[in-house]
């Protein structure tokens, strides 16, 4: 099962969020700080001047509409 | 009923591609580099990593994203060593380009018809939900000589009110997924307050 069908069938996905809930998450971001909802592997963690790519290759994107 | 339609894959593909290259160019110390032409093997070869790409990528969404009260799959050690990797495959490109990394993109649309529509706002009416389609893209950066998924993160829009046919639609959820990017001090930073 690839990234597209593991997140529709998830049910936990990091947008969807009433209105309600949206405030609610901004007095927790405003609290506790941003959420990490990125994930940085350690390498880039523990030595970043290293590890941080300065040039870049972007591959042809797998992108699928229906 | 949802119909896959090639055409329109290519073109939320190319604004992709296009917005990456541009949002990430703007960066101090960035350079972009070209994709030269590969042979059919090699082509091959990015292509394998690719769905390599989308199936590790599933993985880390599933296991790192969330914390275990959201995320009933989630795996703690995972999201504090996070150690995806592709293995290095791709290290040809980094010979042949020069570049430390590369960026996969993986995604999808679904576009929503004028009579779903029609039928979402009628069945609002009478409190039946009709869903409206959804637009997600995962981008990972992937350091060529290790093959170690460096830096993960998506976006998703479960409303419909997206299409990534639409360049405009794409720059905002790059820029909305590369916001973020690197975050290492950002993250150290929450970590060190912990």
């Amino acid at each position: 099962m690839g990234v597209r069908e593991r997140v529709r069938e998830s049910g936990f996905v990091k947008k969807i969020l009433s209105i309600g809930l949206a405030l609610l998450a901004s007095a927790a971001l405003v609290a506790c700080g941003p959420p990490p909802t990125y994930k940085v592997n350690y390498a880039l963690e523990e030595a970043p001047e290293a590890h941080i790519p300065k040039k870049i290759v972007v591959l042809t994107p797998d992108i699928v509409l229906s | 009923m949802t119909e896959k339609v090639e055409e329109w894959g290519r073109q939320a593909s190319g604004n992709v591609a296009k917005s990456l290259r541009t949002q990430l160019q703007s960066r101090p110390g960035v350079r972009i580099v070209t994709l030269p032409s590969l042979t059919r093997d090699e082509q091959q070869r990015v292509d394998q990593h690719r769905a390599l790409y989308d199936q590790v990528a599933a993985a880390a969404f599933e296991h790192t994203m969330g914390k275990a009260g959201e995320n009933p799959n989630v795996w703690p050690h995972k999201q504090s060593h996070f150690d995806y990797t592709l293995g290095n495959g791709l290290k040809f490109l980094k010979a042949k380009t020069g570049a430390d990394a590369a960026i996969f993109a993986v995604g999808a649309d679904q576009v929503s018809t004028g009579g779903r529509k029609a039928a979402h706002a009628l069945g609002a009416i009478v409190g039946i939900h009709v869903d409206l389609g959804y637009s997600f893209l995962t981008i990972g950066f992937i350091d060529l000589n290790t093959g170690d998924v460096l830096w993960f993160d998506y976006e998703y829009y479960g409303n419909g009110d997206r299409d990534m046919r639409d360049a405009g639609d794409v720059d905002g959820i790059v820029q909305s997924i590369l916001e973020n990017y690197p975050g290492v001090e950002m993250k150290n930073h929450k970590v060190a307050r912990q």
